[in-house]
């Protein structure tokens, strides 16, 4: 498998959304890649099921054409790697075949779960991704799955950092501490997502800056940018428009120190193109590239 | 003992702000329903008093509630006031097997189903708006070139077996005039007191663009008799709907994909 420092460097892009077709076909110089929500391009029909997975040919179709285009890289919600009932190796083997299919430099996940495995044997959704405690009997499950997801897809898997309203007391490690152990045990990325970081830090009050120097960032591939709000009564991931100011910041104290660093994502929900418009969406992916350019 | 427990014991409290609150008063009866550590028991203690629990049980309900609103839009306005309560016994008496839009509309529309049947909504709209809505959907998620794919192939090969209406068409039926009925609900409105008259709207996704098909009422009446397996036609009554591509010799079969 291909180690982190060997991966291609893909410059500013984009996560795709159903409001980006036209925006791809009039701005796509704005963007070096696009990242995909690969779960969005099919409806899972659920385990055992024959063809499980039904792509949804509209998608394809903007998946196919910009794939002749530009890098694109997956981003995906399925995984549920923290479930401590079920690994769903079917879904991973499906992530395998679109990895055959679409050779992306890396596929990436959430460090959570979302799906429970009822007393009886069957799945239920969480309905929001939950985060993990971090501790040792947590790491050495993920551990396995990791090398596992690795061996079959044959690509780097990075995790991504969640955003988490609640926290668990009592815990055996600290959240770059987890990341760390990790990482060095299985040879997965971190796509960090500052605007999560950012999010926690000020639910929680602890200092971001800190978290960053804990964290080994030379496993860093890829990083998130976006904006969010208040709901109530937290700071949400909302993904609502512009990055705020301290979400740059980060950025800017990131990219010096990230040596593997390949990839700078702004995400925003679809609902909100109609405030940031073409010159909104490409005045975030010019600061960004101003910032990444220069390291 | 072990993690499962608690990762089903946190979804539970998630999935629901009153059980929330009744742990803050009886911990021990809600936790003692899971095989849990000493460690997870203390922190699920603490985590329904944390005011994240707060919100996100609400981000869980807005997640739920995105898929129903977004595609049953009408249906939800329809419902008006009536909607909190609706989704409130659906979501009491639902498990959440996948956040999938399409599996989650036919669930939600599966309950209301029920709750007309039963007699516990009595909405005068409700049932045509929801009829329009799901085939609305049901085109929206078709593999539409893959059943083109399969007509062409059947045609030059399967014995056609009677008229059929086409496998990406779908007629719905009004209790309404439709026009009426849709103006309203596009501008958030009910149109109680419009009298009842039958209409028919026909839609199609053959073309690139999901459509309607602006067709003769009884070419319409015929074309929902059709799909509702009410009548075998002769071809001189579907002549119209035969030149509109909209009825023709398919084998039986490549419509039962869209759905």
């Amino acid at each position: 498998m291909t180690s982190l420092c060997s991966l291609p460097r893909l410059g500013v892009g984009l996560m795709y959304n159903p409001a980006l077709p036209e925006f791809l076909h009039t701005d796509l110089d704005a963007i070096d890649f696009l990242e995909i929500t690969s779960d969005m391009f099919w409806t899972d029909r659920g385990a055992g099921r024959s063809p499980r997975y039904e792509e949804l040919e509209s998608w394809i179709d903007v998946l196919e054409w910009t794939i002749r285009r530009r890098p694109v890289v997956a981003h995906n919600i399925g995984l549920s790697i923290g479930n401590a009932g079920r690994f769903d190796l079917e879904y991973v083997a499906h992530l395998a075949e679109w990895q055959r299919r679409y050779q992306f430099p890396w596929q990436s996940d959430h460090l959570s779960f979302a799906e429970v495995t009822a007393v009886d044997g069957s799945d239920q959704h969480a309905g929001v991704a939950v985060p993990l405690p971090y501790d040792h009997d947590v790491l050495d499950m993920l551990e396995a799955r990791v090398q596992r997801f690795q061996q079959l897809v044959s690509v780097p898997l990075l995790l991504e950092n969640s955003v988490y309203f609640v926290t668990f007391s009592d815990q055996d490690m600290t959240e770059p501490q987890f990341l760390n152990e990790l990482t060095a045990r299985t040879g997965c990325g971190v796509l960090l997502d500052l605007h999560n970081l950012y999010a926690n830090a000020r639910n929680h009050q602890f200092d971001a800056r800190e978290f960053l120097e804990d964290l080994d960032v030379s496993r860093v591939v890829e990083a998130h940018i976006a904006g969010g709000t208040e709901f109530a009564g937290m700071y949400t991931d909302s993904h609502s428009g512009p990055c705020p100011e301290p979400v740059w910041q980060l950025l800017e104290y990131l990219i010096p120190r990230a040596c593997n660093l390949r990839a700078v994502t702004f995400e925003f929900h679809d609902s909100y193109y109609g405030l940031l418009g073409p010159h909104g969406v490409r005045a975030q992916l010019v600061r960004a590239r101003g910032m990444f350019s220069a390291s | 003992m072990g993690l499962a427990a608690f990762q089903r014991a946190l979804c539970d409290l998630i999935a629901s702000p009153a059980l929330c609150l009744a742990t803050r008063l009886n911990a021990s009866e809600f936790l003692g329903q899971y095989d849990l550590s000493r460690r997870e028991g203390q922190r699920l203690r603490e985590i329904v008093w944390q005011r994240g629990m707060s919100t996100t049980c609400t981000l869980y309900r807005s997640n739920r509630v995105t898929p129903i609103y977004t595609l049953l839009h009408y249906s939800c306005v329809v419902l008006g006031e009536g909607l909190k309560k609706e989704l409130e016994e659906y979501w009491a008496n639902t498990e959440l097997r996948d956040l999938e839009f399409k599996h989650e509309i036919a669930r939600f529309s599966h309950f209301l189903r029920q709750r007309m049947a039963a007699g516990s909504i009595t909405d005068q709209f409700i049932g045509e708006v929801l009829d329009l809505e799901l085939a609305l959907n049901e085109l929206r998620f078709a593999p539409r070139r893959r059943i083109l794919g399969t007509l062409r192939d059947a045609s030059s090969g399967k014995e056609p077996d009677g008229l059929r209406p086409h496998p990406l068409v779908r007629v719905v039926r009004f209790k309404h005039d439709a026009g009426k009925l849709l103006e309203a609900l596009a501008l958030g409105v009910v149109p109680y007191g419009l009298p009842e008259c039958e209409s028919f709207l026909v839609l199609s996704a053959i073309g690139e663009e999901l459509c309607v098909k602006s067709i003769e009422p009884a070419g319409a009446r015929l074309l929902w008799r059709m799909q509702t397996g009410d009548v075998r036609c002769r071809d001189c009554d579907v002549q119209s709907l035969i030149s509109e591509g909209l009825v023709g010799m398919w084998p039986a079969g490549p419509g039962e994909t869209a759905s």
